[in-house]
Parts: structure tokens; sequence; C-alpha cells
């Protein structure tokens, strides 16, 4: 992808042009914007190996203290990925109380007790999907207000995620995705469950942030000072975990199998294994390869199913 | 303002300071009438085209009229300087929201028109041929032979692509070798598209030619108008009814990286990683693009992704000030809903479909570049 190396190339430039004048604050307060996931069906169910709820939590707080203690106007924020729900928790609506790590970790529990025990959030709901997609956009949204009060700020995000990808959510991912690529926050990950995330690998392959699926859970927040704690500038230092392979294939919307050659629909860019006569997204009658020229029917295209 | 007073002291004395461009430094009060009201019309256009079907995979010839007449200094520094970079910043936007289209440069000079990059999906590499050549200015500007040029290459293109010419000229007059309306009955009958966008005054054979193209003709004001006008054609238009309706065999190759060298299909050099065709496992270097050896169409999942937003937008939000209690809201209500921000005097934006509430930036911020409604993902999207 040719034009994004342009584009983050054109960045640097900027940025040094940007950075002369400034001198001594050089090295800008960040955002960090942490996304749990905070599924409880999925927490229910550890296996022997892996980290029960109460661990990471204790390992989440004390990375966030550790980052607070980089730099004393570094900003955080914490957002719930919860079926149903995703919440922003932390800069909550009313003022925080204090900036004290400890008042943070209070604030976040309580309402975390609150948001988790709403029985009703959870009847409502017969999937177990977390929120993915929808805690990705608060995050960005969040972000986006920060930037506008402080320019400067050098915001990423760092997902901890347990749940399975959700095949539905693919296009609002793929959207958040590109915009905080466009954007140029980092997106790092955490995989807390016992499977690889295709989404979230694409998320921090197209955004340069790191991702993790660690092997020895009880260690996460030894994982997490040493891969997540560093900016991106003090990346550049270090040897980090790199993802040797990302899966870019697409998969088909016909049966969902991971294809290397298909067939596209011209009109709305369906993707189908076979040849088929009438696109099932978009209704549109489909010339086949090496046919007459004149389309058979015209149909408009139907309201965007959003 | 007080905090620009406090810094004002800080830096002391006048001459330590650099140069201090104040002219720059105006803006408009927090009302912002003229952005408002800009974007109140972008809106309504927009809402009338957001349910039309789109021509995705677009093929797009750029003419930038090169004559003497482009060396005018009404903009400033140079008409020449200020349409090279438009169209560089409109060459990557292009390409940014259009990941499965094509595009090949013409240059204008001379009474001449050149193709400086045939069509493809490189954008720096038309952006360097483009700076490299700009430089050479002369001559007149010539209409017909920029879009015979065009035509030449836009009619072997395959039909369920939309075909576009954009073109910016900077001349009152053109120096064609026949009847131009010949040429303009052939681009209608081939179904290309032509807009031009002038830089200095409206000519009536650049209005008479987009007019029967069913293309459009603008005169840029001034510069950031002319960047506008210029970007306003970057996204997805409507496609025509004489654009067919077909599938498209595509390959999804991975990226590969090889213990030894091995020449590319496309640069004749070798190379250690590539994309294999997936149909005849040649080497390109490069997504997206046409297998040189068996011309299937290469991409990869994201390109495609790229472009979804088009084909399934965020609706419109309904725009309306809030009532003065706040307390009608709801508990978390009286906040935005994306970004907890107090929802004050300005105006609420209501989802449609979720009914959340959001503030102004959050509005734009989600129309603009992220295309997803927070409120709808969260809103469990197995009940649909």
């Amino acid at each position: 992808m040719a034009w994004e190396a342009l584009r983050s190339n054109r960045k640097i430039e900027a940025d040094g042009a940007l950075s002369a004048p400034r001198g001594l604050t050089q090295d800008d307060t960040s955002l960090l914007v942490v996304l749990l996931d905070t599924n409880p069906y999925i927490w229910s169910q550890r296996k022997q190996k892996e980290l029960e709820w109460s661990s990471v939590l204790e390992h989440v707080f004390n990375f966030m203290s550790a980052y607070r203690l980089l730099k004393h106007e570094n900003r955080l924020a914490f957002i719930s990925v919860h079926p149903g729900e995703s919440k922003l928790l932390y800069p909550g609506s009313t003022d925080p109380t204090g900036t004290d790590m400890e008042d943070i970790k209070n604030e976040i529990v309580t309402q975390l007790n609150a948001h988790t025990r709403n029985e009703e959030l959870l009847k409502s709901n017969s999937g177990w999907s977390p929120m993915l997609s929808g805690a990705l956009s608060l995050a960005l949204c969040y972000i986006n207000r920060i930037q506008r009060e402080e320019p400067l700020i050098r915001p990423r995000i760092l997902v901890l995620h347990a749940s399975p990808d959700v095949s539905n959510q693919y296009i609002s991912i793929m959207n958040c995705i590109f915009s905080a690529q466009k954007k140029s926050i980092l997106i790092d990950t955490c995989i807390l469950g016992s499977n690889d995330s295709p989404f979230l690998q694409q998320a921090s392959h197209l955004t340069g942030g790191i991702y993790l699926k660690p092997s020895q859970q009880k260690a996460l927040l030894q994982y997490a000072l040493t891969c997540y704690l560093p900016d991106p500038f003090a990346r550049k230092f270090l040897s980090l975990p790199t993802l040797t392979r990302v899966d870019f294939r697409a998969s088909c919307f016909c049966h969902k199998e991971t294809i290397d050659m298909g067939f596209v629909c011209s009109v709305c860019l369906s993707i189908y294994c076979g040849i088929t006569l009438v696109c099932q997204t978009c209704g549109t009658r489909l010339l086949q390869m090496g046919t007459a020229k004149k389309p058979l029917v015209k149909k408009a295209l139907p309201a965007a199913p959003k | 303002m007080d905090s620009d007073d406090e810094k004002e002291e800080r830096r002391s004395y006048n001459w330590e300071k650099g140069i201090d461009k104040t002219w720059e430094n105006i803006g408009e009060d927090d009302s912002d009438l003229r952005a408002q009201e800009r974007k109140r019309k972008k809106r309504s256009t927009q809402k009338a085209i957001q349910n039309v079907r789109k021509g995705m995979t677009r093929y797009v010839f750029v003419v930038l009229d090169l004559s003497k007449s482009i060396l005018d200094k009404d903009m400033k520094p140079s008409r020449l300087t200020v349409a090279v970079k438009t169209v560089e910043a409109f060459i990557l936007d292009y390409f940014d929201q259009n990941p499965l289209s094509q595009m090949g440069v013409i240059v204008a000079r001379s009474s001449l028109a050149e193709k400086i990059t045939e069509l493809s999906g490189n954008p720096s590499k038309h952006i360097s041929t483009l700076t490299s050549t700009s430089t050479n200015v002369s001559g007149e500007f010539s209409l017909q032979n920029s879009l015979e040029v065009a035509r030449s290459t836009l009619c072997y293109v395959p039909a369920y692509g939309s075909r576009e010419i954009i073109i910016v000229s900077g001349s009152l007059s053109t120096c064609d070798p026949g009847d131009i309306f010949e040429t303009v009955e052939l681009l209608k009958k081939e179904g290309i598209k032509v807009h031009i966008i002038g830089l200095s005054a409206e000519v009536y054979v650049c209005r008479a030619v987009t007019e029967r193209t069913s293309g459009s003709y603008h005169v840029a004001l001034n510069e950031p108008h002319f960047r506008e006008l210029l970007l306003n054609l970057s996204p997805p238009p409507p496609s025509s009814s004489k654009t067919e309706t077909r599938l498209i065999k595509m390959g999804f190759p991975q990226r590969r990286a090889d213990i030894s060298p091995s020449l590319c299909a496309c640069h004749q050099q070798p190379k250690y990683g590539g994309y294999y065709c997936p149909q005849c496992q040649s080497k390109c270097c490069e997504l997206p693009t046409d297998c040189q050896v068996c011309g299937l169409t290469l991409i990869s999942s994201p390109h495609l992704a790229r472009s979804y937003h088009h084909l399934f937008p965020v609706p419109y939000f309904i725009e309306h000030v809030p009532p003065v209690a706040q307390k009608t809201f709801g508990r978390d209500e009286a906040a935005c809903l994306s970004c907890r921000v107090a929802l004050s005097q300005a105006a609420v934006y209501t989802c449609p479909q979720c009914k959340g509430n959001f503030c102004t930036e959050c509005d734009d911020y989600i129309h603009d570049s992220l295309h997803n409604c927070p409120g709808c993902e969260m809103q469990s999207r197995h009940n649909r």
C-alpha cells in the first residue's frame, strides 16, 4: 500500500518541522485509552493456565499507574468492552474526585461493579458478543475530542481482549482501524483468550501497534511494562514482538470461507466464492464473464442495511 | 485570550521573537457561521446521493494545463504551484477514498497533450512524475488534444468502471486541430464524463463540453475554493445507468518472503518479498494491481473494506437545539454519547436509529472519518 507509506513519510516531515521550535517540550504528553474486555461469560470460564479476572484487573491497574508515573501530564481513559454496552468508565461523566491512582482505581471499580451487575443488560442480550466495534468507536471519538483541546497530545489505544471475534462487526472494526490509521493512532493489542484474533491482528498491523498473545499469562504485567509502556519513539530502540504473518485473505459472503481467488460484485463489492446470477447483498442482476454487454434488468440499490 | 497574553509576557521582547504572522491567526468566533453554512450545504448535497448506486471502480485521467497562462500570479505564489500542490492532495485523497480505482496524469502544453503516467494505482509514482514534469511550462492549452489523449486510453478500460476526465485549466482559450464537438460526441458515446475546474474565468466551450458529457464545470474563486472544488471530486460518484454490472474475478494474494531473490513480473527486478498471483504464481511488488501475466485483478481485503463505508453509510444525524432544561435528557444523555462532553447551548445531533445524542465535533468526526455510529454499534447487532 504505497500511499500509506507516502502519507506516513509526510507525517514525519511535518512532525520534524514542528518539533524544532518546541525545543524542550518535545516529549509530548500522551493519552492512553485502555479497552478491557469485561465479558462475564468469558471470565467465568477461565482455564487452569489462564489468568483470573481479579488478577487481570490488578495487573491492568498496576500498568496504568506505571504509565502515569512516566509523566505527570499523561492522560488516561478506561473503557469497558461489555456485551450490549461499552462504556467510558474513566473519566466519568462527573468530574473525577481526584487524580490520584487510588481514586481512579476506586472510581473504575465502582463503575465496573455497577455496570457488570446490571442484570437487565445481560438478560436483554441473547448473544454474548462484546461490542468491540462500539468500544473502539467510543475511544476514537474521545481521542478526537481531547485532540481538539490539546492538539499536541499523542494518543494510543491498548486493547485487552479475551472474547472471540464477531464476524458481523468486521466492517465497523475496519472503519475504526482506517480512521485510527489516518490520525496515526497506534492500536496495541493483548490477547488474553485462547484464540488469535484476526481483526485485532489487522488493527495492530495497519496502525503500527504491537499485537501480542502472551504465552505466560501470569506475567501479564511484565509483558505490558516491556511492550506497551514505551511510547512510539522509544519503541524504535527496542526489539519488540512483531507479527510475522497477517492473514489478509478475504472471506466470501456466501459461505464465510477464506478464499484466495473469488468473484466480486462490481456494484457493492460483495465477495463470492462461486458464480451467482443475482447479488445477495444489493439485489443486482449480474452479467457473467464474457456475455453480452447489456444488463438484463436494472434495479435500484435498496436502502442501505444500516 | 488570557492564555495568549501570558505567552506574550513569557516571550519577553519583540525583537527576540520570530516573525509573527498576525494575519494567519485570524479565526472566527465560536458561532463559526461560515463553517456551519458550509456544513449544512454539504449535508444536503450528500444526503441526496446517499442511497444511490455508486461507481466504486473509477478510471480517471487528470489533465493539468501547463500552458503559459498557468504562470499567472493571481493565486499566491503562482497558479502553477497552487495547482500542482492541490492536484497532489487530490491524488492522495482519491486513492484513499477509491482504493480499487486507477488514475493517470496528462499535461497539456505547447498545444499538445502528453500522457506522463499510464493508468495505475500507485499515487507516489503520479506525484513524483507530476512534480518533475511541471517545471517545464510553454505554449498554449489544447482542450481537444487533451480529451483525445485521455479517450484513446479510457475507451479500453472495463465497462463496469466509471470513466472520468478531470481538467484543471487556467487558460481562456484553446488551440484545437479540429471540431471539438465531434470529440465530445465520441466521449458521450463511450460514457466518459468530463469535469473541468477553471482558474481564471468561465469559458463557453468548457461549459458546453461538461454539460454534454454530464460532468461538472466550476471556476475557482481563490485557493481554498479551488481545493474544495477539486477534493469534492474524490468521493465515488453516482454511477450512470450505462455502466454494466457484473462479477469481477479477483485474486487475494498472500505476501511471501523468499530466501533468495526472484524476478518480479512488474519491474523485472530481483526482489525478496512479493505477492504471488493465486492463478499463475507470478510475483508482483504491490497491491492493488492487475497481474502482468494473466491479467487477474489482485487486491487485499483491507482495500475492499476501505470502500465499504461508501456503501453502508452512517445515517445523517438530526440537528436540533436542546430544550433549556437539561434534565429532560435523563441520566446520561445530558452529555455527548461518545465523548462525554456536556451538551450545552450548541446544537445537538441525534442519530435517527439509536437515538443517541452527539455534540458537533463528534458528529463531524463520525461522518467525515469514522463512518460508525458508536450508539448503533453498542446496541446489540444480533437483534437486527
